[in-house]
């Protein structure tokens, strides 16, 4: 596990210093391995597809504009994870989605499982489905409460099962500060979900 | 924070298994849908990274035609001011006294049709009494002596006199 990650990470390395040179295809070859996880990050936090798109664009962009002055002191996507993080949690603040009770209706329109669509076989059935995006609905009102550090950070930790000091790294805050964080937004949601979670 | 701080946070108590079943539920029910049109996400970001390339490269352009041409034409103009000033303004065949130190003494003179001013320079050992007013200037003053029709200037004590005329 740890091997593969280093692994991983020099390979990152080698597409990063390819970059510097100007070679886009090898930004190419980046955007490929960590598209999916930034967008899905993303969209966790602010619930719309449109939104997630276009911050994932603008995140991937800021990367390749600021690649010059990338170290290698952290990881690639540790540092691209920041950039990201950073640029949502601005676009959250200026749209002024702060949590506590604020619920933002466009999430409704990104319920619909992408692949349902294109997969007929797969598709769950009817009450089934009805199910999930009633819990869908409940856990993203839930997330609304958060502020955005806090969404960032139960997004790290339980969706993409990133160790404390990464995401720390990606904050720019102290491991301390993120289990702070964390346990403020567990009790959030466990007091938001516990019937759901303790139903199923 | 090292993994065993990792699980010593996690196992916290009051925390423990609570927050592994918010965290399985999770992972569960709270899944993105996958980046919808992955081949067009590329090629925008590469068609907005090209052009983000080609502002770049155009930028030391436009930096060359601003500051360094704004001083090439500032020292162009302020050569040819000076060419200028050199050669088409005509020099003053007085301006080599311009620098000399001269003292105005005080003068007096009886008759007011005729108004006299009187230099002293000591760097050049040398005063001179200018006089305007006279028609003609007596021929025994140039010697030294009293004017004839004595018309009230007094020129004795001169070393040295030169009627400059002005002209």
């Amino acid at each position: 596990m740890v091997e593969d990650r280093r692994i991983r990470e020099a390979a990152d390395m080698e597409l990063v210093s390819r970059c510097q040179r100007g070679d886009t295809q090898a930004f190419n070859e980046l955007v490929n391995q960590y598209r999916g996880k930034v967008y899905a990050m993303i969209y966790n936090m602010i619930h719309n597809e449109q939104d997630a798109w276009d911050l994932t664009q603008d995140g991937f962009l800021k990367a390749w504009k600021s690649m010059g002055r990338f170290q290698g002191q952290s990881a690639f996507y540790t540092w691209l994870y920041r950039i990201v993080m950073n640029s949502t949690i601005d676009w959250m603040r200026q749209r002024k989605i702060a949590g506590e009770g604020e619920f933002d209706e466009e999430c409704s329109l990104g319920q619909v499982d992408a692949r349902a669509t294109t997969v007929p076989h797969s598709d769950p059935l009817p009450f089934q489905k009805m199910e999930r995006d009633e819990i869908r609905k409940r856990i993203d009102a839930a997330v609304d409460q958060l502020s955005p550090e806090h969404r960032a950070v139960i997004v790290m930790r339980e969706m993409d099962g990133m160790p404390y000091d990464e995401i720390a790294a990606v904050l720019d805050c102290s491991t301390g500060t993120v289990m702070s964080r964390l346990f403020y937004a567990r009790k959030k949601l466990q007091s938001a979900l516990r019937d759901l979670y303790e139903a199923i | 924070m090292k993994p065993f701080e990792d699980k010593a946070f996690e196992n916290v108590p009051e925390q423990d298994e609570a927050a592994l079943q918010l965290g399985s539920f999770l992972r569960e029910n709270y899944k993105a849908p996958p980046l919808p049109n992955p081949d067009f996400f590329n090629h925008q970001l590469m068609q907005r990274i090209e052009a983000e390339k080609r502002t770049v490269e155009k930028k030391p352009t436009r930096f060359f035609w601003r500051l360094p041409r704004l001083a090439w034409a500032g020292g162009f103009c302020m050569g040819m001011v000076a060419l200028i000033y050199g050669f088409a303004v005509p020099k003053s065949p007085y301006s080599s006294n311009v620098g000399s130190v001269a003292e105005i003494l005080n003068t007096q003179i009886d008759d007011p049709a005729i108004t006299s001013t009187l230099f002293h320079s000591n760097d050049h050992k040398l005063t001179v009494l200018w006089l305007e007013g006279w028609d003609s200037l007596p021929v025994n003053t140039l010697e030294g002596g009293k004017p004839e029709n004595d018309r009230g200037a007094s020129l004795e004590g001169f070393d040295y006199f030169r009627e400059e005329t002005g002209s």
